[in-house]
């Protein structure tokens, strides 16, 4: 469960995220929906402590975590893949899971079979002794998503998931995410488009601007906008056309 | 945890690092580069000064100046047959030069009529030129002595035609170019701290930065210290292999024996190695924080290896001012890092003391920089600048 409060932050004389308000409950996946610098990307960042917010509050799980000292708790509760997928081209699919298993304190056995539950449910047996030079990026995501995952996490976030992705490949990214939901996960992803928001999530947060402008389930917001498709109810709630890159 | 982290970056990045070309380049490339230059240069040097050594001429009608053979077999030199087309194998390069003795030589001779003889070479080649030379000095001794003798046969004082005698003195002795060569050895022992692990200390920051992987990175729950902990230690062993190496090469290279004809004595033994290497040892642990906290205000492996290229003209100033003896050595630069090894390097290689207590506060200065680069290295991972901006 993640819960974000009147959460601020600045950088320098923009204010990239201007009191946003969220909560995104286990077992559900949540869309963060937005045009580009609208904070998103901003707003995942602070949830997972990468930048310090200047006012607000943050609770993973019913604690509290803004402003915590001690990153390394928040951190074991969050499985993060961001907008970079950033592999080591000089490693191997397991070499990156175990890298990851160990920097989040895990360790022997329960890290050896985390790894190999990891290469089952990505079906990635053929890759999973490879460097990853050379791989496609669809393939280069999968690894991104499953290292964000080799401590069991109770919540993800995914900043743009399937950007830059083929058909083929978004619809595998998709068929993951919605398995985490399955598995009692809390699962927030930000992204700009609108196909990918409708076809996920059981609930939207649209943000504009630094702030939330809407939030509900696609259905709730289809209604109370009185729009047939959730772009044009998008468009009226961001207020107007010109963010939408 | 602190601990298991650490372990964790320091691995990952040796593993990294030794599957790549361009870390294995930086750290043992410059190893041999170093002391095989010394090497060679000595080398060189000696077989210039060699002159005991035995040279081979190829004579052609060697039977008909019996006199002259004797003369050149009496300076240690052994005479060869001539090869089959003589004009062609000097051009060729197969053999230097050859001497050949024509028919009318011993008639001339008898005649005390100027005999020629006729050396082949090719002045467009440098190998053989020094025997060369040394051989046509000969050949002029010979002739001065035959000289000589007809004259006193004639009852008459052969320095008659000797009005005037040069007596070269070479001041360049080669015992003092070699003594300059062997002093560059300290700077190349110096530059291994900053070459030996600077492809690592790159990697691990600008390379995160450069490859996007800093954010992921950073989403661990490794505190941002023992990131830094575990990439510097890795950077260190790369460094220290680079100079271990490189101490190993000079060992094997700069063997006495093989300088013998250099007139300066030529000692780096284990001795010596394990000296410089305790010497080296906080510059080794220091100079990879120093570049990683450079490193880490680049966003791309070129712009961070600019830097650092730079950085390593830090030692190399000081370093040439010191060969210059351009100032004198006073206490508090013993307390200075890389200064401070700079001194107490070239005490060590010349075979001079270095005083505990210069040693020691030389180390611990070094020590000191060294902790706190790497807690600065902690603080700039995590810097909000640094992991957003790309």
């Amino acid at each position: 469960m993640i819960e974000v409060r009147g959460l601020h932050k600045r950088f320098g004389d923009t204010e990239a995220v201007r009191g946003v308000d969220f909560r995104a409950e286990d077992g559900q996946i949540t869309g963060l929906l937005g045009p580009n610098g609208a904070g998103k990307t901003t707003t995942l960042r602070l949830l997972y402590g990468l930048l310090q917010p200047d006012d607000g509050e943050i609770r993973i799980d019913d604690e509290d975590f803004a402003g915590a000292a001690d990153r390394g708790e928040l951190r074991r509760r969050l499985g993060v893949v961001p907008d970079e997928v950033g592999l080591y081209s000089r490693l191997t699919v397991r070499e990156h899971l175990r890298y990851s298993g160990r920097l989040q304190g895990l360790g022997g056995q329960v890290l050896v079979d985390a790894i190999e539950q990891l290469v089952d449910l990505f079906d990635i047996h053929g890759l999973a002794n490879r460097r990853t030079d050379g791989f496609s990026h669809g393939e280069r995501r999968k690894v991104s998503l499953a290292r964000a995952l080799v401590h069991d996490p109770r919540n993800v976030l995914l900043d743009e998931p399937t950007n830059g992705l083929d058909v083929m490949s978004i619809r595998v990214m998709r068929r993951l995410i919605r398995r985490l939901a399955e598995r009692g996960k809390c699962v927030l992803f930000s992204s700009h488009v609108m196909q990918e928001v409708s076809a996920l999530c059981d609930r939207v947060v649209i943000i504009a601007r630094g702030q939330v402008v809407a939030e509900g389930t696609p259905a709730e917001l289809l209604a109370r906008t009185g729009r047939g498709s959730l772009e044009d109810a998008f468009v009226d709630l961001i207020g107007s056309e010109e963010g939408l890159g | 945890m602190f601990i298991h982290h650490v372990a964790a970056v320091f691995e990952k990045e040796l593993v990294d690092s030794a599957r790549d070309r361009r870390s294995l380049i930086s750290a043992f490339a410059y190893a041999l580069l170093g002391p095989l230059l010394v090497a060679s240069m000595l080398g060189f040097l000696a077989d210039r000064r060699d002159t005991d050594r035995l040279i081979e001429i190829p004579v052609a009608g060697a039977e008909r100046a019996p006199a002259l053979m004797e003369y050149l077999r009496g300076l240690g030199a052994s005479i060869a047959p001539p090869p089959a087309d003589i004009e062609r194998a000097v051009q060729r390069g197969d053999v230097p030069f050859v001497l050949v003795v024509p028919e009318h030589f011993s008639e001339r001779y008898r005649d005390l009529r100027s005999a020629p003889v006729e050396l082949y070479f090719d002045a467009s080649r440098s190998e053989g030129r020094s025997q060369r030379r040394r051989l046509e000095g000969w050949i002029r001794g010979w002739g001065d002595e035959v000289a000589s003798l007809r004259l006193l046969a004639r009852g008459l004082d052969p320095q008659i035609v000797r009005p005037v005698t040069i007596e070269g003195r070479d001041l360049a002795t080669p015992s003092a170019l070699g003594a300059q060569i062997l002093g560059s050895l300290p700077m190349f022992f110096l530059l291994a701290t900053f070459v030996g692990g600077m492809s690592v200390a790159i990697d691990a920051t600008a390379g995160e930065r450069e490859r996007g992987s800093l954010e992921s990175l950073l989403a661990h729950s490794a505190s941002t210290d023992a990131l830094a902990v575990g990439k510097w230690l890795a950077v260190v062993v790369f460094n220290l292999l680079g100079l271990v190496s490189m101490l190993g090469i000079s060992i094997v290279v700069l063997q006495p024996e093989r300088f013998i004809g250099l007139g300066v004595a030529v000692n780096f033994g284990i001795e010596q190695a394990a000296g410089v290497l305790v010497l080296m040892i906080p510059l080794a642990l220091m100079v990879p924080a120093l570049q990683m906290v450079m490193a880490i205000f680049a966003r791309s492996f070129k712009e961070a290896q600019t830097y650092l290229s730079l950085l390593i003209l830090m030692p190399i100033v000081p370093g040439f001012l010191l060969l210059l003896e351009a100032f004198d050595i006073v206490p508090w630069m013993h307390a200075v890092p890389v200064l401070a090894q700079q001194i107490q390097i070239v005490q060590l290689i010349r075979g001079e003391s270095i005083s505990q207590v210069a040693f020691f506060a030389g180390a611990l200065a070094t020590l000191l920089s060294a902790v706190v680069l790497v807690w600065l290295v902690g603080r700039l991972l995590g810097r909000e600048r640094i992991v957003t901006s790309r």
